[in-house]
């Protein structure tokens, strides 16, 4: 047994499309996202928004609508970078003419008859941040429209009212009504949630190498497999031998791709590295199951079985989310309409699995993923059962 | 044209990869344009909406006042009033702001607001996308800012009164428009979006497709076979590029028409020359997985391994095409990386195609050629590759040609 378990783990750590899979396939899509979400975390906070700002009158309004454009631009954390023009059609000019560059106006803001009007580009890329911008833009001025009519209506009800300095502090001092707190054990952010799809995939990739070391334990799917038939060692010892070799093979590439996720990603788990090890475990176990699963296929040479594989797992990875914001987007939309779409998923259930380890304070969610987890590899295993266990082959 | 027939054959015997890669795969690129929301068509301005959640454990005006004034900028998700429920919310995304308002927190904040001292805190949780979180913070704040004036000003008003003058005032919004500029989105950009991600699915399909047909061809005592019939070697090479070809069209044409029937509207804003050099473009980009599989079966690639061969080029080249993560935001060191990829350049034509004029001008189709012409340079590059490596390997004994003769002498 343990012979067949060393030639086994041998043979799978030589065959190079095995290893390419299981191990090059995540630290190249790893180093990937590393260039991808690292400025894209960056972004999370909002750089000042680029605007355009005609130049209000000397009049009461023109001077308020001024003070809190300096306002606004002013400061740590300013919300505007304000360019400023002279008219309404070379404020319009300048937008236009840098909104294909990379550094576009969002707009530009102008104050017709004392009130403020915003001309806003609306969305002009893909996945961008412009509407949003364009909204917290349209908002402030929404406050400071607010602002100016409620200071009116006070002036027409009581002239002395702005003489009080409580109403005039209370006018004008920004409100800090809220405190920002954290529910769970770290902040989530974005790109997080694409590492560890990226996990599941890279996981259920993984299958490959069971697949491959069933397709030589059986008679009649390889040469090497019909000579191990009548050798001596029994038959439920070479099964169990062959799926803990491929099983640890997997556990141990996909530890590999955890730990350079988490020394050159910069992907914090807080401590939290014993029970992601845990989570990588059932996740190499579920994939081994895959494996054996595919590998009972009846009629269907081996490279068509790893294309069934590439095909589930793909597909299991879109709908974790894993092609990028466009697809965790879509990700988020099915699972909130289909839970039961998740639960058949293992791309999902072991994305979530890390999930609930960093972001819950209990390990009720952490169980439960990983009992999922456990009930997919038991039920992937009675698949292949019927033909991972001893048998004829063109028998008379 | 035996060598063809046989090719196109043996693509049949392994009919399990185009349907996976190039039917199967080409769906996600379908799924994920059509889950694309564009915000606005026309002249009227919609603000961002985010999904907000209030814990009201106070029950007063002023708490309720502010889920009224969050309804303008969000829609309302009903979160239980525990820490699990917080967790599960903010975790899986559910909720963009969620408020928590301690109880007494209306008669507190109104104290404070007659007595000009700060006003008591309220707790939020902000999800990972942080910047709307910040969104619909500052409505609340808009909203309380209010109410604490009124109050100040009218020491007799109560909280109802206060509340309710609030929410008027803050119902005065400054005018939006839309200004309408060249760069504004369109049906268009779905199907563009569609061109751009089939980048991964077109890579891995073709790659391996071919991978599987040369690696099978190429098998030596196939090659031996071949060489001692009496068909010129020329023939033999030009029927297996045809089958090849052959392969690559189908891919080309179905992931085409799909984007092209899953699209209409986009079809028809297009015009028949965008359509073309949109088609034609995709096509210039296909030839570069149909040079790398070959080059695969040359180097007698084993097929898993021209499937992660085909499957990490295809993804990483969709990511430097921008498919992922819009390239505008990426760190200048990865822009100049993806210029040295064909998916820039395939996206750059496509993109180019997608706007022209019925009637094209020649400056209008010249950077669009460029950006081809880039395309199929990186075919020729990895072709002659190929075939060098193809030189080579004649010349060893696993080839079928001489050389095994001479090693075994």
């Amino acid at each position: 047994m343990w012979n067949t378990f060393k030639y086994t783990l041998l043979w799978l750590v030589r065959s190079p499309g095995i290893m390419v899979w299981s191990l090059l396939f995540p630290l190249v899509l790893t180093s990937v996202f590393i260039a991808m979400f690292g400025p894209l975390d960056d972004m999370a906070q909002l750089e000042p928004m680029r605007v355009v700002v005609v130049e209000p009158d000397d009049s009461v309004e023109g001077q308020a609508f001024k003070a809190f454009i300096d306002a606004t631009s002013e400061g740590d954390d300013l919300l505007l970078d304000p360019t400023f023009v002279a008219t309404a059609d070379e404020a319009a000019d300048l937008v236009r003419k840098n909104a294909d560059t990379d550094d576009p106006y969002i707009g530009y803001v102008t104050l017709e008859q004392g009130k403020p009007h915003a001309y806003v580009v609306g969305e002009i890329s893909m996945g961008g941040l412009e509407n949003l911008k364009c909204s917290i833009l349209a908002l402030m001025l929404d406050e400071y429209t607010a602002r100016a009519y409620l200071a009116e209506e006070l002036v027409s009800a009581d002239p002395a009212a702005l003489a009080d300095p409580t109403v005039m502090k209370a006018l004008f001092e920004p409100m800090e009504a809220t405190v920002q707190m954290q529910v769970t054990e770290g902040q989530p952010k974005e790109s997080t949630r694409f590492y560890f799809a990226l996990l599941g995939m890279a996981a259920l990739f993984g299958g490959g190498v069971g697949l491959a070391a069933c397709q030589r334990l059986k008679g009649n799917t390889s040469a090497l497999g019909a000579r191990r038939t009548i050798g001596a060692t029994s038959h439920a010892r070479a099964v169990a031998a062959t799926l803990a070799a491929s099983w640890l093979l997997s556990f141990a590439c996909l530890a590999v791709a955890f730990a350079y996720m988490e020394i050159a990603g910069g992907v914090s788990f807080a401590g939290h590295e014993g029970a992601c090890l845990v989570v990588v475990a059932a996740a190499s176990l579920v994939a081994t199951a895959l494996g054996c699963a595919l590998s009972a296929i009846p009629h269907l040479p081996e490279e068509g079985k790893n294309g069934i594989l590439t095909g589930v797992v793909c597909f299991a990875s879109l709908f974790a989310g894993l092609y990028g914001q466009p697809t965790m987007e879509l990700a988020d939309t099915i699972s909130a309409t289909f839970p039961a779409a998740d639960i058949i998923n293992p791309a999902t259930q072991i994305s979530q699995a890390f999930y609930s380890i960093m972001y819950y304070d209990t390990a009720g969610p952490l169980a439960e993923h990983l009992g999922i987890l456990c009930v997919m590899a038991i039920l992937l295993f009675l698949v292949s059962a019927s033909s991972l266990r001893r048998q004829r082959y063109a028998s008379v | 044209m035996r060598v063809f027939k046989c090719a196109l054959r043996v693509m049949r015997a392994h009919l399990i990869f185009p349907l996976v890669y190039i039917v199967g795969l080409s769906f996600m690129g379908l799924f994920m344009a059509m889950s694309f929301s564009f915000g606005q068509a026309d002249e009227q301005f919609q603000p961002a909406r985010g999904e907000y959640a209030v814990v009201d454990r106070d029950a007063s005006a002023v708490s309720q006042g502010m889920i009224d004034a969050l309804s303008a900028v969000g829609d309302k998700v009903e979160v239980a009033d525990d820490r699990r429920a917080f967790q599960d919310a903010v975790a899986k995304g559910a909720v963009d702001y969620l408020l928590v308002v301690p109880e007494g927190y209306g008669d507190a904040f109104a104290a404070a607001a007659r007595e000009g001292t700060d006003a008591p805190s309220l707790d939020v949780v902000f999800s990972y996308y942080s910047a709307e979180g910040a969104y619909l913070d500052e409505a609340v704040g808009s909203y309380l800012s209010a109410v604490r004036t009124i109050l100040a000003a009218h020491p007799t008003a109560t909280l109802e009164e206060a509340v309710d003058d609030a929410l008027d005032a803050v119902g005065h919004t400054a005018q939006t428009t839309i200004l309408t500029t060249d760069a504004g989105m369109t049906e268009a950009d779905r199907f563009l979006f569609y061109l751009q991600w089939s980048t991964y699915t077109l890579f891995a399909g073709i790659t391996v497709c071919i991978g599987v047909l040369t690696a099978t061809m190429g098998r030596t005592d196939v090659r031996r076979r071949s060489l001692t019939s009496p068909l010129p070697f020329i023939s033999y090479n030009l029927q297996m590029g045809l089958a090849c070809l052959v392969v690559t069209a189908f891919a080309w044409l179905w992931t085409f028409a799909i984007g092209a029937i899953a699209f209409p509207q986009a079809m028809t804003s297009m015009t028949v020359a965008g359509v073309t050099w949109c088609a034609l473009s995709m096509f210039a980009f296909c030839l570069i997985p149909l040079a790398i599989g070959f080059l695969l079966g040359q180097l007698s690639a084993s097929i898993t391994v021209s499937n992660a061969v085909g499957n990490i080029c295809g993804m990483v080249i969709s990511f430097l095409g921008g498919a992922w993560v819009p390239l505008d935001i990426m760190s200048p060191a990865v822009l100049q990386v993806a210029q040295l990829m064909p998916g820039y350049w395939y996206n750059k034509a496509c993109g180019l195609a997608a706007h022209l004029n019925s009637v094209p001008t020649l400056d209008a189709i010249v950077p669009i050629l460029q950006s081809m012409g880039v395309l199929l340079l990186f075919t020729a590059v990895v072709l002659v590759i190929a075939l060098l490596v193809a030189r080579m390997r004649t010349q060893t004994s696993t080839a079928g040609g001489n050389a095994a003769a001479h090693t075994a002498l």
